[in-house]
């Protein structure tokens, strides 16, 4: 949708830890999902990767570039409801980093993995293996846990599909390619003329630099 | 935060993330090296198969050398799924330790009650191709699985495993037991099509008469 | 001499096909069976044994499709004019006879059991 054009004015957005980080976590997510019982080690290890990766992002949240951290994205439910309204009226503000509504999900997203990884290490405690392996947690390991697990990993798995919906109305919304964003990190510096008209950015966000 | 040192941040950002990076990657890498999966689903492409088109003749296809984390392979694995899946369904090997399997083999003449018995040169072969692929040789993580809560070291029913009664404690009876199309928890195939392949998860789970089952 | 030939090979293969079964029934004639009796077999494929039967599940008529008794596994029907594999190898012969001899009838079938029995299905 972008113009192939190189456009002068683009600025480095998400750094490259951010971009390695979403990109590794797509595929451990989905290697985990598609394995189970039959390749029980390999889906292990992809959950653990998961879960690293969750870590580090919370880290990288705390200490990262600018558009990394928290409280960069980071807004009430005021604000997400506020931007949802706006976004059906096709009247939402552009964000040089994660829009209300993106930063919502990324937090859900977190969430959603952290249960999961977390049902998933009480699972294998109760193997004997893991992390959580002799604690009390291993007690806990069973069927209901099992379907626990299944539930947080498929509501992850609803959440990425809500996700992918959200970039792809937002990237038509605001004519910028979010996903090729995610790869090459860089970002349009100003908010395209076309689709989303010049609607007053709520708080200071708009056209920020990196850090 | 803007006075953080520019380096440390980075120093301990690529450091976790490596770590977690590092950690799924080993660990697959690992899995793979152990258990000997990877070649066979390179080879026979043998995971990727469309399971969906061919439920009904699932149940006599010959499971050639296709190695698959359950299943196993080698050279035993057609003589194993023509022995043995002659009378039932060719249990993927990867289910039971080899102190099972090996007191299942010794006992063929009352196995189960049915006499099973088998030329010792055949009996060989297959009591090689189980010890090859049992589960005690193929993922840890799936032996531990199996065996948790069984009592002894050799059990010889894999419908009696905790792990199988956990798996299979909410499907109704009119499901199973008194489905004639089933009859027996034991009918692996009747609902996993893929069960001689080694295949357990619920995608390719069909349960004769009421179709596709989810839980 | 190209037409004999070839008249020679098709009936070496048809005796090939045969020639299992016709040395496990010599074989059995060497172990002291008399003349087989097809009528004998069909007898003993329908006799209860305590309950259980050649028909238990292999069906009364070896022409169908039979069942196994326990595992409801699909078995092949018997008889060479619908399934003209069976009766054709020596050591799957050797094999099923003992193991489902010993599993209906508790015993070890003689050879005249199994020899009439093998010449009443060939038939079929």
């Amino acid at each position: 949708m972008q113009n192939a054009r190189k456009q002068p004015d683009t600025v480095t957005v998400w750094d490259p830890l951010v971009r390695i980080f979403h990109w590794s976590l797509v595929a451990f997510f989905f290697i985990a999902y598609l394995t189970e019982d039959e390749l029980l080690t390999v889906h292990v290890y992809a959950g653990y990767a998961v879960a690293g990766l969750v870590a580090f992002r919370l880290l990288w949240g705390i200490i990262g570039t600018r558009h990394a951290r928290f409280t960069d994205f980071v807004t009430g439910p005021g604000a997400v409801k506020r931007y949802l309204g706006r976004l059906f009226t096709g009247k939402a503000p552009h964000y040089l980093g994660h829009n209300p509504a993106g930063a919502a999900m990324i937090i859900a997203l977190l969430l959603s993995l952290i249960l999961t990884a977390f049902t998933g290490a009480v699972l294998i405690a109760g193997d004997g293996y893991g992390p959580l392996a002799g604690t009390f947690f291993a007690g806990l390991s069973g069927e209901s846990f099992e379907e626990t697990h299944e539930f947080f990993a498929n509501f992850t798995l609803f959440l990425v599909g809500l996700h992918v919906l959200g970039v792809v109305v937002s990237s038509f919304l605001h004519r910028e390619n979010l996903v090729r964003a995610m790869v090459t990190g860089r970002k349009q510096r100003g908010p395209k003329p076309a689709a989303s008209r010049e609607a007053p950015a709520p708080r200071g966000e708009l056209n920020g630099d990196t850090a | 935060m803007t006075r953080f040192s520019q380096y440390t941040r980075w120093i301990i950002g690529v450091a976790a993330l490596a770590s977690a990076l590092g950690l799924g990657a080993f660990g697959i890498a690992g899995a793979a090296r152990d258990t000997g999966f990877d070649t066979g689903y390179e080879s026979q492409d043998g995971y990727s198969d469309d399971h969906d088109s061919d439920d009904h003749d699932s149940r006599d296809r010959d499971t050639g050398s296709m190695k698959s984390a359950l299943a196993g392979g080698g050279p035993g694995t057609t003589l194993y799924a023509e022995e043995c899946g002659a009378c039932h369904v060719a249990y993927p090997p990867g289910l039971l330790p080899s102190t099972s399997w090996q007191a299942i083999m010794s006992g063929l003449d009352d196995h189960f009650g049915e006499n099973a018995e088998l030329p010792a040169d055949i009996a060989a072969q297959l009591e090689a191709h189980l010890n090859e692929n049992a589960s005690d040789r193929g993922d840890r993580l799936m032996n531990a699985r199996l065996l948790r809560g069984v009592a002894g070291d050799a059990p010889l029913r894999i419908t009696g495993l905790p792990y199988f009664k956990r798996e299979h404690d909410e499907i109704p009876r009119r499901t199973v037991e008194d489905n004639p199309k089933v009859a027996s928890f034991s009918n692996c195939d009747a609902c996993h099509r893929d069960a001689a392949r080694g295949r357990f998860d619920e995608d390719t789970v069909s349960v004769p008469g009421s179709g596709r089952w989810h839980d | 001499m190209r037409l004999c030939a070839a008249a020679l090979l098709a009936a070496m293969a048809l005796t090939a096909r045969a020639g299992d079964l016709d040395r496990l029934l010599a074989e059995y004639k060497g172990q002291g069976a008399r003349e087989f009796s097809a009528e004998s077999g069909e007898a003993l494929w329908r006799k209860d044994f305590s309950g259980k039967s050649c028909t238990s599940c292999h069906t009364d008529s070896p022409r169908d499709t039979g069942r196994h008794d326990r595992t409801g596994k699909p078995i092949e029907p018997m008889a060479p004019s619908v399934n003209p594999e069976r009766l054709t190898e020596m050591r799957q012969m050797k094999k099923w006879l003992l193991r489902n001899c010993k599993s209906t009838l508790g015993r070890e079938c003689t050879a005249q059991e199994k020899g009439d029995v093998l010449t009443w299905l060939r038939e079929q």
